[in-house]
This record gives C-alpha cells, structure tokens and sequence, in this order.
C-alpha cells in the first residue's frame, strides 16, 4: 500500500511546483494572448534570488519563506518593467512573432543569468524544519510536500476568488474575452495587462524560490522548466487554469510513477504525456488546438 | 448579344425553391431564379434580403435545407465548394480575399496553377510560358503595369481587378460578383463596371452579381431580379423593374 | 533582386574554389560551419517564413541526420550516406508531420518543441547512441578514390552539397508548390476555396523541409567527426530561426544572410564572453520587434521606394 501511495505524494507536490510556473504562463496567455517563452527565465530569477538574499545559509523555515515571497516579488517587479519596456510592444503583433520575441527574451535572461550568477551549479540549502515528515493518521508525509500542497491549494483558491469574485477579476474577463470592446467600456486595459502580467510573473518567481531548495541553480532552469510548463498548458488549454493545475497534478504523478516503476522511461514522462494527449484530445483538457484559420497569424 | 470568342458558353444557371435557415431565420425562404448562358443578370434588394446568402448557397459555402442548384444540367446542390469551383464556379467577395504578400502577378500564377492541379508539383521551377502568362492575364484586366507589386499595396478597385483575374483564372463559366463596387470612388467604379462589361462580352461569361449601385445595375445588367425578405419579387428588363411601384415601395423608395 | 543575384552567385562558387588555397584548417572549418547553417536555416525558412508553420524542432530532423552519419559513417560511403540521412529525416517528418500537423499555431510550436526534445533525451539513454558524449571518430570515406580526411578535399564535398542544396531548395521555392505555400500562409482559407489540399500542402512542406535539415546535420557530423546529443538540443531549433529572422524571413536568401552574420557574432561574441547569449537575444529582440521584415525584406523596400 505503501509503495503505491509514496510516488503519489511526491508527484502531488512536483505537481504544484509545476502549476506554479505553468499557471502564470496561462494566465499572462489567457488575458493578453502571449504565449511568453521567457516565464521560464522569470522562474529562474526567482530561484536565484531566492539563493541571493538568503546568501545560501540554512535558514529557519518560516524565514525561508518570508524569502521566497520576497524573491517572488522581486521577480514581478522585473516582469513589470520587462512588460512596460517589452511586451506591450507585442501584444498588437501575430502569435508567432510575439513568440520569437519572448524567445530572444528567454536568451537574454539565460545570458544574464550566466553574468550574474556563472555558470557554476549554486545550492540553497533547504530549512531544516522542511526536511521533516509529518504524520497523517498512518499516512507519513515529507513535511516540504505538504506545505507546497497548501501552496498549491492557497494559489488555486486565490486565483479563482480573483478572477470570479472580483471587481478586478470582471474587468480581466472582460479585456480577455475583447480588449477593445473592454477599453470602450472604460476599463484600463494597460492597467489590466500590467497586472496580470506581474501576477503571472510573480507565480513563475514564487515557483523557482520553492524549488531553489531542491535543485541546483544553474542558468539553464530557465530552459528545462519552460518546455515542462509548455507541455502542461498545451495538455490543460491554453488560458484555463483549472485544466492547468490537472495537467500540472497529471504530469507530476505520471512522472513520479514512472520514476518508481519505470525508471528507465521517467525522462520521457512529459513527451508521453504529451504524445497520448496529442493523438487522443489534440484540444487539451479543456481548450482548444486551434484552427485552419490561425494559420496566417 | 453577347457573342463568345474564347471561353464556353454554357454557364446556365437554375436555382429552384432554394431555402438557406440560420437558425429560426430563412435567410433564403424558397426562391427559384433561372439565368440563361451567357446573360449578366443582377440580383438586387434591400440589406437583408438574402442576397449575399443566395451567393454562398451557389458557390455551396452553406447547404440549403432544401431546394436545388443546377448548372448546365447538373445538379450540384450537395458539391463542396472546390468541385464547384473545378466545375467552374468563380466567385469574387465583397471584400477582396487576395494573398496581401504575394506579388500581383504571384496571385494570379497562385489562381492558374490550381486550376491545373499542380499544387504538389515542387521539383520543377514554374516555366517563363506560364510566368508569361499570368502577365496576359493581367494586362486583360489593366493591372499588368502593377503586376511586380505587393498585393497588399492595391487600391480597393485595383484589389477587385485582381480578384476578378483571379476567378477568371479558374476557367469560370459562371462568375459571381458580390457587391463589385463596394467602397469604390467614382473613378474606381466606372472602371470596374467597363471590366466587367468588356469581360463579359469578349468571354461569353455567365454572370450574376449583387450591388447596391443602382446606376452599375442600370449600366450592366441585362436583366434584373429583386429580392425582399428572401424571396424574390420580380424578375425583368431594368426598364420594367424602374416602373414597377412595388419594387418602388420596397428598394428604390429608401435608396 | 534579379540583377546582382548571378553576380553573387558566381563570386561565391569563385570563392567556394579558391578558399582551401589561402584559408587555414579552422579557417575552412569556420566557414564549413557556415555553410552548413545557411542550408540549414533555409530549410527551417521553408516552414516558418513560407509555408507559415512555426516549427520549434527542426533539431530534430537535424539530429536524425547527424546520428546517422555517427552511427555508420564506418560502414557506408558519404555518398551513399548523406542521401540516406536526407531519407531517413524525411521519413521521420512523414511520421512526426502526420500527428503534429493535426494542431496549429502556437500548439504546434510547442510539439514540434517537444519532439525535439524527446530525441535529445533519448540520445542520452539509449546506449548505442553514446549517451552524453556522443559518437566521435566519425570517418569521413573516400569519395570517387579521394580519401575525405584532408580539410580542402573535404570542403569541396561540403560546399558541393550545400551548393546543390541551395539550387533544390531555390526550385521548390519556385515551383507551383513554392508559390501555393506561400499563398496558402497569406490565406489558408482562400487557398483551400481555390482547391488547394491544405493537409498535403502542410505535410509536404514538414517533409522537404525535414529532409534538407537531415542533410545539414549530416554534413555536421562529417564536419565535426563528433556527433553529440547538442545536434537535437532545441537552441539548435531556435538558431535557424534567429538567422532566418536577421536576413529576413519572406525572402528566399533571407536566411543565408542571416546564417553568415549570426554564425560569424556568435563566434566572435563566444570568444570573449560566457554570457555572449544575452547580446544574441538582445540583437534577436530588436530583430523582432523593431525590423521584423530582416535585413533583405528592408533593403528591398527601400529600393522600391527610391525607385518610385
């Protein structure tokens, strides 16, 4: 029973780290139609300054915290003035370029990211209260798993209080369903655009400080992160967050079991996933493949 | 008339108790027209009277929910569009869809090599006779002087030229033409209502067309057919049509 | 654009001739390099900036023909080799087109990103493969009794292929097919309306593509005589597009322009800097945003508009 269950935990938490990033990427998609290869170098600021300003000591979990808030923060302070200095020139242009954009911003924060911090593996020591267990009846769980499922959970209520209960959350539906319409009726666009970027951004920050602790921080995490985060907005739908966190939740536990079971094949979980919803549901959980039409865009 | 020179003459068209519904609405509610080869017929009305619907029905972009559509003797009504267009159905759009970065010329040789099914052919380089051609092509409708710009650099009359070029490249034997003048200056417009006339001549064409002009209805067409609320009201020589005070009532009254 | 293009053309192979007399061994390696990548972009040009298909994993057809040469340059001839590669790549765009192509847009970037990077891991697991450190001592044959080994004889083999790569490449572009994928770019729906197989169309262009992208990679490996999982990384995907982009992507030699100055920036920019990507993106940013049409497409305007 137990070793049934014991990927599930893991994979549950590998899921939510992946929302993280992923949900930003759908959010910043959803409203202002960019599909940003760069979320990943955001995550990877995140990380690294989660690494800078706790200077790589071992800090008590709660401080810990309090850091990877701050690096969050941070993280959507420089996606704010990228979204000023960059995006908003994008958002008039087809897809496909905004793409390439996004895809030389990808390069540019890679580079910085090897200017800054080198290229040299850094490692932030995880808090020692997080590398406990905690015990639930007979179920054992690593205590760092449970908090990033409170994460998870607190990010998923938040979002979805945000966008359906909210005054703000009408006007981000309203710009996302038609900008023009929405400027017409008196609703800040920019200001719309500007916020759930930094939202977004913030998330992808938010996701690489909580990993920080668990990997080595190169400026390559820019990179490998993107193509998972990828992966799961294409299998959730592009724009919809709740079919993000199923595909986030889905490749987590697909992987961690593959890891237990089929270790040899745990690398490819993404692209199996991937491939089996491909050829069964190429419109994702709940979105679309797009169409003939787009084509030309 | 109309005598043939270069293209078939056939292009008899028999549209019978067509009807066309989105939904509870009947766009087209059971309306019969009948074109001869070879005659310029305009089919005109008030917005909404389904005009531009009776269009999409003939060239098959929607399917009647009954009723037939006949060309030569053939029905077609169950043809998707590309069959037609082989079986020599052209249409131009009220809006110009031509390919904006491609050259004018390119457009053209875009026309002409689906025509000839030669879509896939990609290990041999188009041939100088066939570049050559599109150019006559071009000059047959006075656009050869522009024929190396980009299309999207085109004027609206010059895009319509185009686009009927284009039609004309599919071997049309009938031609439709939805609102040729739309957003036209004077100038624009009188030029293209000279095409169309000379086209038609020289070709033997069938053509039906829409326009909210009176004065291109009353210059080109042979015979008139007035729509209202999807059926048609009457069909004529213009002169008859003008004195007719229902159709008065209906259209001229507003215009 | 007519008039200098045989000029160049002329100046070019003139140089292609002449340069083993006068260039060093990393001189010819440097500009076999650049050979490879102007092949290499075009193909990745075909699907992007003519047919309108944003592919991300072109790396892959790159790779196939890159682990092909790695695996049996011992056994086969280069020429019976490269030709082989170019199969065996469009065959796997065959496969690769018929699932992918059943997305658009940006979904299908994201596959076709995805595609490549499942070769790259597999590269790393699959033992025959070599794992990280690739296949090296790739042994580059004899062609017609002259043994390859030799830099001169083996830039001639090079700028051979890439020469009448690039004359395939120019017919295709050409052909009814050429201009039908163009159109069908501008406006797929207006194209299919003229009778035009949009999913044959599509497929095609994945295929031909895949295929020339599979004879670059090829040539790669017989350049390199190491092939390493690097030839599937998916910045192999991206710097095609990059070159493609500089030159100017709706224009045929676009890409070869733009080939020759990225190879030579990033080359002189790696010498000095570990962080020579941040100025590659910063370039490419500008590229996309302020002159989107590349350095062709702008020159071309702005001779229309001096001459009108």
């Amino acid at each position: 029973m137990h070793n049934v269950l014991l990927p599930f935990v893991g994979g549950l938490g590998q899921g939510v780290l992946l929302f993280l990033i992923a949900s930003g990427l759908t959010l910043i998609y959803g409203v202002m139609r960019v599909l940003n290869f760069s979320h990943g170098g955001f995550f990877m600021l995140g990380a690294y300054f989660t690494y800078t300003l706790a200077r790589g000591h071992v800090l008590p979990a709660p401080l810990l915290v309090a850091v990877v808030v701050a690096a969050g923060l941070l993280t959507a302070l420089v996606g704010a003035i990228t979204e000023r200095g960059v995006f908003r020139r994008l958002y008039s242009l087809p897809e496909i370029s905004s793409l390439l954009a996004t895809f030389a911003l990808l390069l540019v924060f890679e580079g910085l990211g090897r200017l800054v911090w080198g290229i040299a593996p850094l490692s932030q020591p995880q808090s020692p209260a997080f590398l406990g267990e905690m015990h639930l009846g007979p179920v054992t769980l690593p205590s760092y798993d449970v908090f990033l499922y409170v994460v998870g959970a607190g990010v998923v209520v938040g979002l979805e209080w945000l966008v359906e209960k909210t005054e703000f959350g009408r006007m981000v539906r309203a710009t996302a369903a038609d900008r023009q319409m929405a400027a017409l009726l008196g609703i800040d666009v920019e200001r719309i655009f500007l916020a759930m970027f930094s939202l977004g951004i913030f998330l992808a920050g938010l996701g690489g400080g909580l990993v920080s602790p668990l990997i080595g921080l190169t400026p390559e995490l820019a990179v490998s992160f993107i193509i998972q985060a990828f992966a799961i907005v294409i299998v959730g739908g592009l724009g919809s967050v709740r079919g993000t966190l199923l595909a986030a939740i889905f490749f987590g536990l697909l992987n961690a079991y593959l890891v237990a079971l089929r270790p040899e094949l745990a690398d490819f979980s993404l692209y199996i996933g991937m491939g089996l919803f491909l050829i069964f549901r190429p419109q994702g959980i709940m979105g679309r493949a797009g169409s003939p039409g787009e084509l030309a865009a | 008339m109309s005598a043939a020179s270069e293209a078939s003459t056939a292009g008899a068209l028999c549209v019978r108790d067509l009807v066309v519904s989105y939904g509870a609405n009947r766009a087209v509610d059971g309306i019969s027209v009948e074109v001869a080869a070879g005659e310029l017929r305009a089919v005109i009305g008030p917005n909404g009277a389904g005009k531009s619907t009776l269009f999409a029905a003939i060239a098959g972009e929607v399917a009647p929910a009954s009723g037939s559509v006949v060309l030569d003797g053939v029905d077609v009504t169950r043809w998707a569009p590309h069959r037609r267009v082989r079986y020599g159905v052209a249409r131009a759009f009220q809006v110009s869809r031509i390919f904006p970065t491609l050259t004018v010329r390119e457009n053209v040789l875009a026309a002409w090599l689906c025509r000839e099914g030669k879509a896939q052919l990609w290990w041999r380089a188009v041939d100088g006779a066939t570049h050559a051609r599109a150019g006559v092509a071009l000059d047959d409708v006075g656009l050869g002087a522009l024929a190396e710009r980009r299309g999207d650099s085109l004027s609206q009359g010059d895009r319509k030229r185009l686009e009927i070029a284009m039609a004309l490249q599919l071997d049309a034997r009938l031609l439709l033409l939805d609102e040729p003048t739309a957003g036209m200056s004077p100038k624009e417009t009188s030029a293209t209502v000279a095409l169309v006339e000379s086209l038609w001549r020289r070709r033997g064409l069938t053509i039906l067309l829409t326009e909210h002009d009176m004065s291109v209805v009353f210059r080109l067409a042979q015979r008139l057919t007035v729509m209202h609320r999807g059926r048609v009201l009457c069909t004529g020589a213009p002169a008859e049509i003008r004195n007719r005070a229902d159709v008065r009532e209906i259209y001229l009254g507003h215009g | 654009m007519r008039m200098p293009l045989g000029a160049i053309v002329a100046a070019a192979v003139l140089l292609a001739l002449t340069l083993p007399h006068w260039a060093n061994g990393a001189q010819l390696f440097f500009w076999e390099t650049v050979l490879i990548q102007m092949l290499y972009a075009l193909s990745v040009n075909l699907l992007i900036g003519h047919a309108g298909i944003p592919s991300f994993g072109q790396a892959a057809f790159f790779g196939i023909g890159a682990y092909a040469v790695g695996l049996a340059s011992a056994a086969l001839p280069p020429i019976v080799l490269l030709p082989l590669a170019m199969v065996l790549a469009a065959v796997a765009a065959l496969a690769v087109g018929a699932i992918a192509l059943r997305t658009y847009g940006i979904a299908f970037a994201m596959v076709t990103l995805a595609v490549g990077q499942v070769l790259y891991t597999a590269t790393l697991h699959v033992p025959v493969l070599g794992g990280e450190n690739g296949l090296a001592g790739i042994d580059r044959g004899k062609l017609f009794g002259i043994a390859l080994g030799s830099p001169a004889a083996f830039w001639y083999l090079c700028a051979a292929c890439v020469g009448l790569g690039i004359l395939a490449l120019r017919t295709v572009h050409l052909s009814p097919f050429g201009y039908l994928l163009r159109a069908m770019r501008d406006d797929p729906l207006r194209t299919r309306f003229l009778g035009v197989d949009i999913r044959a169309q599509r497929l095609g262009a994945f295929v031909v593509a895949g295929a020339f992208g599979g004879l670059a990679g090829a040539l790669f490996a017989y350049a390199n005589q190491i092939v390493t999982p690097d030839a599937f990384a998916w910045v192999r995907s991206g710097d095609p597009i990059i070159m493609a982009l500089i030159g100017g992507m709706s224009t045929f030699w676009g890409p070869v322009v733009g080939a020759l100055i990225y190879t030579w920036v990033t080359h002189a920019f790696a010498e000095v800097t570990p962080a020579w990507i941040l100025y590659v993106g910063m370039v490419f940013l500008f590229f996309v945003v302020v002159m989107p049409e590349g350095l062709l497409s702008m020159a071309r305007s702005l001779r229309e508009r001096l001459s009108r």
